[in-house]
């Protein structure tokens, strides 16, 4: 109290004596008025007199005091609306913490079993286990699925409950810039009591891209607000006025105040995620795309500048110097637009592609392959491979005995019966989980475990001609006929040489394949992982995708997540080379199973035969007589 | 990765998707703005409709207006911003230009006020170059020049080749500035919108209207007059230049610069009203900028006052901030004459606020020996005024 | 819109004509533009105008400008009048400097001048008074049941208008925060309004707006969030329920119990007490270590959390009642919270134990000259029995429940004066916390033979003979870790420990050995060493590493758990303090050689059984200033000035006799 030394003793007392004389003047004056003078502004603004009007009138009809203003009812109603969508929303809202409560982020619960999305960066210092906040003050556990390290994506389960509040979708492609939303997580940790936070803004922008940030996490074709962001929303949701869920927060531009909002956030989209979404859930380390080809800016055109003759896009003709016109149906006019529509697909996605090759335009179908190689990526996600030995350290044991007590009951059980390490995998129990999911179906088909061997033939013939088709599958061959011309090609050998050449006889193993997986599934024909969702030609749905290696060759099956028949089958020999492509259609009952009536096969995205198929004769024979 | 970040191209050209259905708003905009004012769009409009109508019709609506939402206003609340961010983006340009070197940012943001082609902008290093690239909403690019600029408001105008398809017309009146009033901050702040992209849109209100040098502490610009306080993150790198608009589309005014309150560290959002803008773009179109940049606050008397020549003595300057008790009067003094008394504490010269000794005799040197001046003083718990005349 | 109109005009047709004149002038800016937008900016503008006139100026002047290292803001803030006879709230962050001037400027551009009466520190809140001439317009509040998450919130600060107060509007973002004592909003919080009202759409005042700390460990500081979206305004009738008490002057506190959780983990159950410092308000109510807290009033407590935002809201000087489990049944007890806890400090009496002794109880070897002991008649080779009801058999039980003791207060000591003619006598102690002259007297007898083993732990105990230099490998680990065990090591005899951080960069095993080996034998130290991966730097991941180097010799050798030190040279003294703090039950004493402090690192308060003694040896100037710091906090530190040279990885004889003092004082009771 350096200041007090100036004070000469006696002023104090005089302030006393003062402040007293003045208290008591106040207090006689106050006396003599009886009320208080309610002392009002000099210069009153205009929209403080209507609403004087607008008050003087409420109490003529009401009888109201002055203690408040009155908004008009609309103003009301708007305000209600907001706050029955903000609580709404927020039953969705989580906080993301450690296993010890510590450290923390934000997610959001995207289905009532309890799939959860936050961010890769949020997920990452925690490992495979972490404890979630309901917004009601609920503590959970829950346990990583999967991870998109490029993305900033993760997705992770809550245990214990199949009835979570979940977030409802918004389609965040219809979303403007000027819209209102709001952001809710918890910031700066301040969630205590576990209620989120919520903050208000509009859409500031809208497929913005934002460079990857020192790691690789790169934000492609996504929102940005200026609801306050702050840290510790990462990984939290992003809701339109309606309260369902436009985006995953994740990013700021901070600059001159470190890391404190300055009115400018940004959201990964929904529909990204979405896109992503059957990725994650296959407990897979989820990879981004390329398209096999860079482009340039060359006098406002975006121009091929570099091609790789192994890509698919090459394959389809694509050269350098052509014009990309649009890509998955957007148009394409400067090279961020270009990585915003390419970075919200995952690998093994198909897109779209115009292009301009000497004067003409030119649409076809692309596949993506793989940003990063699979340990690459590992290397991103800190050693979650799965290759990685479990860090349980003995040296830590009889540490802190009430630390490791805590830590025995919940948490390990489910690492036990929910994680299950492996290569390449965030935790590979999800992606038995969805194995199990697309295989129900077909095992729907043949109810009984132990299946007799079978010998099927079908007939049919070229759609629009007269040539005919026959293949008959014997366990160890298969008998391919079109028009007077006949293969018999081996239950294992010899495929490679069919894709290469781009046999029409490649066809009939299509249809073997069907077979297996509909009666044996396709375990048995050799390692199978389910990949995720994807998009194929002539369906609008997502599809699923699941990967089988049989022999030298890597077939992928897709199915219809609604009743699992199969709808496509691709066998690729070589990546460098086009994949046999099989695709069933016209499905019809036949001696109480799906078949279909129609496929369409080929090499590239154009079919080149069409075949019109008879049902199947199906021919039980004793495991005696085959071998 | 295929597609390196070397490749990407910060400016494209022509019209993306999205934006090119904006622009078919604007398209409307035009044909509206032909039959009313610009900017003003619907809404003008519609008051013409409205101030047809029966004078009894408004006095039962008055009443209703509390029990009935007349106008249902759902969608409203979340299309109107976006209508008016179609609207508005055409009248928007990003600017590239000087920088880059020692972290300076080498962007900011403008917006255009004739069909000529003229653009308003903030004075910055950015413009320090000879020619200035431009680039719309939707990725057209163009060169402009500086004009001029006026030293008094740092305000810049320059104008590109092509004629502007769309503008903001700042010589009609501005709109009436109110405390409290919703805006939105427009530009392209931290550069986000590359290429084709559409500029950022913030939304906020007036927090104050208010002078720079009467916020907290002083800060760091020329300009001392009135500016438009804003409760919203808008001055941020590349911003300065960019519009603030009102809910009708007016333009209200300019964001200024990234000001920090050299005292308390406190980054300031504001912009420079509309009214303060067309004065300073017609100066700069009639070539009438002066480049004096008389700030009276700063101005330094020839031969000013001083704490001996007043007779003051205050107690010692020991702190960084001693505050100014008065130690001494010297009898027969100036300050004895009006009244100052030792143990006061001085705490306004002028109004000025003073803080310390070192303030105190700032403030005197800029008052010349021969005027006089008023002191306000804390004398134990009362405030007592003085009149010092030399 | 007639027909909206008809079913009213019979009640309306009377006010048509006066309405007339009133909205002919208005119907324009009302009808102009249906807009919600524009409505809703009207009522916005309009709860601003209603309240703003409760709003008013507040300028310091001059005061101190820097405090605590930070610099504190000197331009004008805001403040609510609450009381129309002059008592405004504002705002404590301004007065941090002791302002020697502080004036208010009402609406009508009065300036007055004006007394901090009282402090709200547990909402950083402040009381000013000025004399009024006529009654002020009083804050309006808002009723808290109509509160809810996503409502308007309108912020008001006068620091720019005297009339027209400055707004920012934003919504309710958290309606309960920092535990019961404020709620949040995303109206842009600055100086400019700190200590002004966050107001509702209906202009009525929800709270007072202000940078109080979250009191949780966060990103950056308060201060620094301003206009972020994250600001905080406390109730305004939690302000005007403590309006009478601040009126009279007194000064408001954040209510402590001293109540410390087992785990580490805000929101895991169940709180079960960690250690109950003596003196504590949860001491005095008669809470005990290994209590379970099931309630606060009425509020069920589940995690540590729970119980935060139960008694954030309880202001020191008031009581609680806390319901607890013992031995499976509920125990009510009522708990008056205090403004700051009793700082602990461990009970000095002035005893050196004979570990050669193995029989039942502690014998005293030697004493503390003028000590506690001493004093009270206490002689070597008395037996130690019984202190404060607890019996005593061996020295570690000596050591726990001298650490519950309460050095303020008299403590009983049953001694007996040989475990062959036993005479039983009670001797009453004062005991004192540690004197500062320990350095200079303890070290003249020894505990040469270090404690006598507890027969449990040789049961347990491998007989195990590498002495020496002992190379310690843990697989995955990177760091060169190495440890001499004094030749005549026997796993019967507990050893001291301490386990050095060196300056990064290479080590000579020799040069140790031949300093540690003498001091090692003769007192039964074990002396490890942890070199960083880097030869050029210690990363904080290395902590880990030296934490289980410790736990690893602490398995395999006999460790005496009162006599774990852990030191850093150099670079190696800030993790290694780091550390120590952590794990302040595992190590008692931390000893740091020329090394800078953690400078955001604040050691907590000072508990039973978890107050590490602290030796920081060299020139560093900041020691001295920071062992008064810690020493306030109740710890035992010692600086000592004299140059410790970090090139030759050990230190001279000299500063090693200091260091073996420290390890060697760490024996006494």
């Amino acid at each position: 109290m350096i200041n007090e030394s100036y004070y000469p003793s006696v002023i104090p007392m005089w302030n006393r004596f003062l402040s007293f004389s003045s208290t008591l003047v106040a207090r006689v004056i106050g006396q003599v008025l009886g009320r208080p003078i309610v002392r009002q502004p000099g210069m009153l603004p205009i929209g403080f007199l209507i609403n004087f009007v607008l008050i003087s009138l409420v109490q003529v009809l009401h009888a109201e005091t002055e203690t408040s203003t009155t908004p008009s009812e609309e103003v009301l109603q708007a305000e209600k609306v907001r706050i029955a969508a903000i609580q709404k929303a927020t039953r969705s809202t989580i906080g993301v913490f450690g296993t010890d409560g510590q450290g923390g982020g934000s997610g959001v619960i995207i289905s009532n079993d309890g799939y959860a999305l936050t961010n890769f960066h949020v997920t990452d210092p925690f490992g495979d286990r972490m404890r979630c906040g309901l917004s009601n003050g609920e503590m959970v556990e829950a346990i990583i699925v999967g991870i998109d390290p490029t993305g900033d994506l993760a997705l992770i389960k809550l245990d214990g409950r199949n009835d979570f509040p979940s977030a409802t979708i918004a389609n965040s492609d219809t979303v403007r810039a000027g819209q209102w939303c709001f952001a809710a997580g918890n910031p700066f940790v301040l969630a205590t009591n576990l209620q989120p936070t919520v903050t208000w803004g509009i859409v500031s922008g809208v497929h913005r891209y934002q460079y990857p940030s020192g790691t690789i996490l790169e934000y492609t074709d996504c929102i940005q607000t200026d609801a306050a962001i702050n840290p510790g929303n990462s990984g939290g949701p992003l809701y339109n006025a309606d309260g369902d869920l436009l985006g995953i927060n994740g990013r700021c531009s901070f600059e001159k105040r470190g890391r404190v909002n300055v009115g400018v956030g940004y959201a990964i989209s929904i529909n990204q995620a979405m896109l992503f979404l059957g990725h994650l859930k296959s407990g897979r380390l989820v990879d981004h795309a390329t398209l096999g080809f860079t482009v340039g800016n060359e006098g406002g055109k975006v121009v091929v500048s570099n091609i790789l003759e192994t890509s698919d896009a090459y394959r389809r003709g694509l050269r350098y110097g052509d014009q990309i016109l649009r890509l998955d149906g957007r148009e394409i006019l400067s090279v961020n637009q270009l990585k915003n529509i390419l970075g919200i697909f995952p690998t093994h996605s198909r897109l779209a592609l115009q292009f301009r090759q000497e004067g003409k335009v030119i649409d076809t179908w692309i596949r993506v392959s793989p940003l990063h190689a699979i340990d690459e990526l590992a290397e991103i996600a800190g050693g979650k491979s799965g290759d990685a030995p479990p860090d349980h350290d003995d040296e830590k044991k009889g540490d802190d005995k009430a630390e490791s007590e805590e830590k025995k009951d919940t948490p390990d059980k489910l690492l036990e019966t929910q994680y299950e390490k492996r290569r390449g995998f965030t935790n590979y129990h999800f992606n038995r989980r969805e194995l199990d999911r697309v295989l129900a179906f077909s095992k729907r088909a043949e109810p009984d475990a132990k299946v007799p061997i079978r010998e099927w033939s079908w007939t049919g013939k070229l759609a629009g001609e007269t040539t005919n088709y026959s293949v008959k599958s014997r366990t160890q061959t298969i008998e391919s006929k079109l028009g007077d011309e006949t293969a018999t090609i081996d239950q294992q050998r010899g495929w490679n040489e069919l894709i290469k050449t781009k046999s029409y006889h490649a066809i009939s193993l299509g249809m073997r394949l069907w077979e297996q997986w509909i009666i044996d599934g396709p375990k048995k024909l050799g390692e199978t992982t389910y990949i995720g969702t994807t998009r194929i030609i002539g369906h609008d749905k997502l599809v699923d995708l699941t990967q089988v290696t049989i022999g030298e060759v890597e077939v992928f099956f897709h199915t219809d997540p609604s009743d699992g028949r199969l709808l496509l089958i691709e066998i690729e020999s070589d990546p460098k080379l086009d994949r046999l492509e099989v695709a069933f259609d016209r499905y019809e009952e036949s001696s109480n199973r799906d078949v279909p009536g129609l496929i369409k096969a080929g090499f590239g995205p154009e079919p080149r035969w069409l075949i019109e198929l008879e049902k199947p004769v199906v021919k039980e024979v004793s495991s005696a007589v085959s071998l | 990765m295929m597609i390196s970040i070397a490749l990407s191209h910060p400016i494209g050209f022509d019209l993306p998707l999205i934006q090119a259905e904006q622009k078919d708003e604007c398209g409307i905009q035009h044909r509206r703005k032909r039959q009313t004012y610009s900017g003003k769009a619907d809404h003008g409009v519609r008051r013409r409709r409205w101030n047809s109508g029966l004078t009894i019709a408004f006095l039962m609506v008055l009443l209703v207006e509390f029990r009935t939402p007349l106008f249902a206003a759902k969608n409203d609340k979340n299309d109107s911003v976006v209508a008016l961010n179609g609207s508005l983006q055409s009248k928007l340009v990003k600017i590239y230009g000087a920088g880059g070197a020692k972290g300076l940012e080498s962007y900011q943001s403008g917006f255009l006020i004739s069909e000529a082609g003229h653009i308003v902008t903030s004075w910055s290093t950015v413009l320090d170059v000879t020619s200035l690239r431009i680039v719309t909403f939707d990725g057209r690019k163009d060169d402009a020049e500086m004009v001029g600029m006026d030293p008094q408001t740092e305000i810049a105008v320059l104008k590109m080749t092509q004629p502007a398809t769309d503008f903001f017309p700042i010589d009609r009146a501005a709109a009436e500035l109110k405390v409290g009033t919703r805006v939105f901050g427009m530009s392209n702040l931290f550069g986000i919108a590359t290429g084709d992209e559409a500029l950022s849109i913030q939304r906020g209100v007036i927090m104050a209207i208010a002078p720079l040098s009467a916020t907290r502490g002083r800060l760091k610009t020329l300009y001392q007059g009135n500016v438009l306080v804003l409760d919203v993150m808008t001055n941020n790198p590349g911003a300065t230049g960019g519009a603030v608009v009102d809910v009708r589309g007016n333009l209200l005014g300019m964001l200024g610069k990234e000001l920090r309150d050299d005292q308390t560290n406190i980054w300031l959002n504001y912009a420079i009203p509309a009214d303060v803008i067309a004065g300073s773009v017609r100066r700069i179109l009639e070539g009438k900028t002066s480049n004096s940049n008389a700030n009276p606050s700063t101005q330094i008397a020839q031969r000013p006052h001083r704490l001996a020549t007043l007779g003051m003595m205050l107690i010692p300057d020991v702190l960084p901030k001693t505050p100014p008790y008065v130690d001494q009067v010297l009898p027969q003094s100036i300050v004895d004459r009006a009244g100052l008394m030792s143990n006061d504490l001085v705490l306004l010269l002028n109004e000025r606020r003073i803080d310390s000794r070192r303030s105190l005799e700032e403030s005197l040197s800029s008052i010349d020996q021969a005027d006089s001046f008023t002191l306000l003083v804390q004398r134990g718990q009362e405030l007592v005024r003085l009149e010092v005349k030399p | 819109m007639i027909r909206h109109a008809t079913p009213r005009t019979s009640s309306t047709a009377i006010l048509c004509g006066l309405l007339f004149v009133f909205a002919w002038p208005f119907s324009a800016c009302v009808f102009a533009n249906p807009s919600i937008l524009l409505q809703e900016e009207k009522a916005l503008q309009a709860a601003g105008d209603f309240a703003q006139s409760s709003v008013v100026r507040v300028e310091t002047f001059g005061g101190r400008e820097i405090v605590e290292d930070s610099a504190v803001p000197a331009g004008p803030s805001s403040g609510t009048i609450v009381d129309s006879e002059g008592w405004i709230i504002t705002s404590l962050f301004q007065f941090r400097a002791d302002p020697p001037a502080i004036t208010v400027v009402l609406s009508n551009g009065e300036r007055k001048s004006a007394k901090l009466v009282a402090r709200d520190y547990a909402r950083a809140l402040a009381l000013l008074k000025i004399d009024v001439s006529e009654p002020l317009k009083v804050a309006n509040p808002s009723p808290r049941s109509t509160w809810k998450t996503g409502q308007w919130t309108i912020a008001l600060g006068k620091t720019f208008d005297l009339v027209v107060a400055s707004r920012s509007v934003g919504i309710l973002s958290a309606t309960d925060r920092i535990f019961g004592r404020a709620i949040q909003t995303d109206c842009k919080i600055s100086p400019h309004n700190y200590g002004g009202p966050l107001i509702d759409l209906q202009g009525r005042v929800m709270g007072i707006l202000a940078p109080i700390d979250p009191g949780i460990a966060t990103e950056g500081e308060v201060q620094q969030w301003y206009d972020s979206g994250i600001g905080f305004a406390i109730p305004l009738d939690d302000i005007l329920v403590r309006l009478p008490k601040l009126k009279n002057g007194e000064d408001i506190y954040i209510g402590k119990a001293g109540i410390r959780p087992k785990l580490n983990d805000d929101f895991r159950g169940p709180v079960e007490l960690a250690g109950v410092a003596p003196g504590t308000p949860a001491a005095k109510a008669g809470l005990k270590p290994g209590d379970r807290i099931l309630k606060v009033g009425s509020i069920d407590i589940r995690w540590p959390n729970h119980l935060r935002h139960a008694l954030g809201v309880v202001d020191a000087n008031n009581s609680v009642k806390i319901t607890v489990e013992r031995e499976g049944k509920p125990i009510e007890y009522e708990c008056e919270l205090v403004k700051e806890l009793p700082v602990y400090r461990t009970p000095f009496i002035g005893v050196l134990a004979d570990a050669t002794y193995s029989g039942s109880g502690v014998m005293v070897q030697s004493l503390y000259k003028d000590g506690p002991a001493e004093k009270a008649g206490v002689q070597p080779g008395m037996i130690v029995q019984n202190i404060a009801g607890k019996a005593i058999t061996t020295s570690s039980d000596l050591d726990r429940e001298l650490a519950f003791v309460d050095y303020r207060e008299p403590l009983k000591m049953t001694v007996v004066k040989s475990d062959k003619l036993p005479e039983v006598r009670e001797v009453v102690l004062t005991t004192t916390p540690w004197p500062d002259d320990w350095v200079d007297r303890i070290g003249t007898k020894t505990a040469d033979q270090g404690i006598a083993p507890d027969v449990k732990i040789l049961k347990k105990i491998e007989k195990n003979n590498t002495t020496g230099i002992v190379p310690i490998t843990m697989g995955d680990i990177p760091n060169q870790v190495f440890a001499f065990v004094p030749p005549n090591y026997t796993p019967d005899v507990h050893h001291g420990l301490l386990v050095v951080m060196p300056e990064p960069g290479k080590v000579d095993r020799k040069q140790w050995t031949d300093r540690w080996e003498v001091f090692c034998r003769e007192h039964r130290f074990i002396v490890a060493a942890v070199t960083s991966a880097d030869p050029r730097t210690w990363q904080r991941e290395e902590l880990d590493v030296t934490k289980r180097t410790v736990q690893h010799l602490k398995n395999k050798y006999t460790i005496d758990s009162r006599r774990m030190v852990i030191g850093g040279m150099g670079a190696g003294g800030g993790p290694a303090f780091v550390l120590a703090l952590q794990n302040r039950s595992l190590f008692r004493g931390v000893w740091l050689a020329e090394s800078n402090l953690p400078r955001t690192l604040r050691p907590p308060q000072s508990e039973p059984m978890e107050s590490p003694a602290m030796l920081l040896q060299g020139e560093n100037p900041a020691y001295p200033k920071f062992v008064k710091a810690v020493k306030e906090m109740g710890y035992r530190a010692l600086a000592v000035e004299e140059k410790v040279d970090l090139a030759s990885q050990a230190i001279d004889v000299k500063q090693q006799k200091t260091v073996e003092t420290f390890l060697r004082s760490l024996e006494w009771f």
